[in-house]
């Protein structure tokens, strides 16, 4: 309120010399000499200065760690009703299932066919 | 003494972890250099690095790595896609909180600094853009190793690179310049 009441010149007056001591940082300057050099200047200055990067030794062992915990855990087993194995098993047990059947009806049929022959062999005895 | 990494890929694929080691120690340096320059700060080269070394490792194991490439130059692929996929998840989910590298013992303040500014430049480039710029103009490859590094022809890599320094004059034009620190 005591702003808007005082002498419009005066208040500018005032603003001016609040604001005479604002000075840039150095970082201004490296703004400003940053933003003339072409970026292909920068990306080469800065291929110089990260040429030297490199990890301390604890690195590698770090990633051997890392490699031997990977190696060691094995994927968990998936369930008997998912996916791939559902259909992989139920075709196992299907074929493990007509092989039993086939081996029952052939040994039928063998039973079948020997009684028969045996029976003919006899009723052409009793003929003869 | 030089190794022949090659033959010790095959001591790998046999089933001999630690001879994964001289890999790692023949290559970290070289690799922790192009990480860092990819995706532009330490924390992130790091893990990028070692989920890149894992891969690599899994790959040898199970017989995926043919042969026909040279060890260093299949590794430098593998930890360019891992740090464009990183660079991906970075422009999707933005981190909050900044973390601190874990093996940068030997890093001079001068590189952390200039590795900022180099993040700060490359910030609003695509990451295959972004990539390509790297791996040409600071990496110093040609453009076949860089196209072959980033799994494209040499057409779509010329393309990438007109478009990332189309995208840094225009920043620099429009005197959008960071020096890092910002």
């Amino acid at each position: 309120m005591a702003t808007r009441e005082q002498d419009p010149l005066s208040h500018l007056a005032a603003l001016a010399h609040a604001t005479e001591d604002l000075r840039p940082t150095d970082e201004l300057t490296d703004a400003m000499l940053l933003a003339i050099v072409p970026p292909d200047e920068r990306l080469a200055r800065i291929t110089r200065e990260t040429s030297d990067l490199a990890p301390c030794e604890d690195f590698a062992a770090s990633v051997m760690a890392k490699v031997g915990a990977s190696r060691g855990a094995r994927p968990a087993e998936p369930a008997w009703s998912s996916g791939v194995v559902r259909f992989g098993r139920f075709a196992l047990l299907g074929a493990a299932a007509a092989a039993v059947l086939g081996l029952w009806l052939s040994r039928t049929a063998e039973t079948g066919y020997d009684s028969a022959v045996l029976e003919s062999v006899a009723s052409v005895e009793v003929y003869e | 003494m030089s190794v022949d990494l090659r033959l010790v890929a095959a001591r790998v694929a046999g089933g001999d972890v630690a001879a994964f080691r001289p890999i790692v120690d023949h290559t970290r340096v070289p690799l922790y250099r192009l990480a860092a320059r990819l995706v532009g700060n330490l924390a992130d080269a790091e893990d990028a690095l070692q989920d890149a070394y894992a891969s690599a490792f899994r790959a040898l194991s199970d017989g995926r790595y043919d042969g026909r490439a040279k060890i260093e130059t299949w590794l430098y692929r593998i930890v360019t896609n891992a740090c464009v996929d990183l660079l991906r998840k970075r422009r999707e989910r933005p981190a909050e909180d900044t973390r601190e590298p874990r093996f940068d013992g030997l890093v001079r303040a001068e590189a952390r600094v200039a590795l900022n500014e180099l993040d700060a430049m490359l910030k609003a480039l695509q990451p295959q853009d972004r990539a390509a710029l790297v791996l040409v103009t600071v990496e110093g490859l040609s453009a076949k190793e860089a196209a072959e590094a980033l799994g494209c022809s040499e057409g779509a890599l010329e393309q990438r690179l007109v478009r990332a320094r189309a995208a840094l004059r225009t920043k620099t034009e429009a005197g959008e310049v960071s020096d890092g620190h910002a």
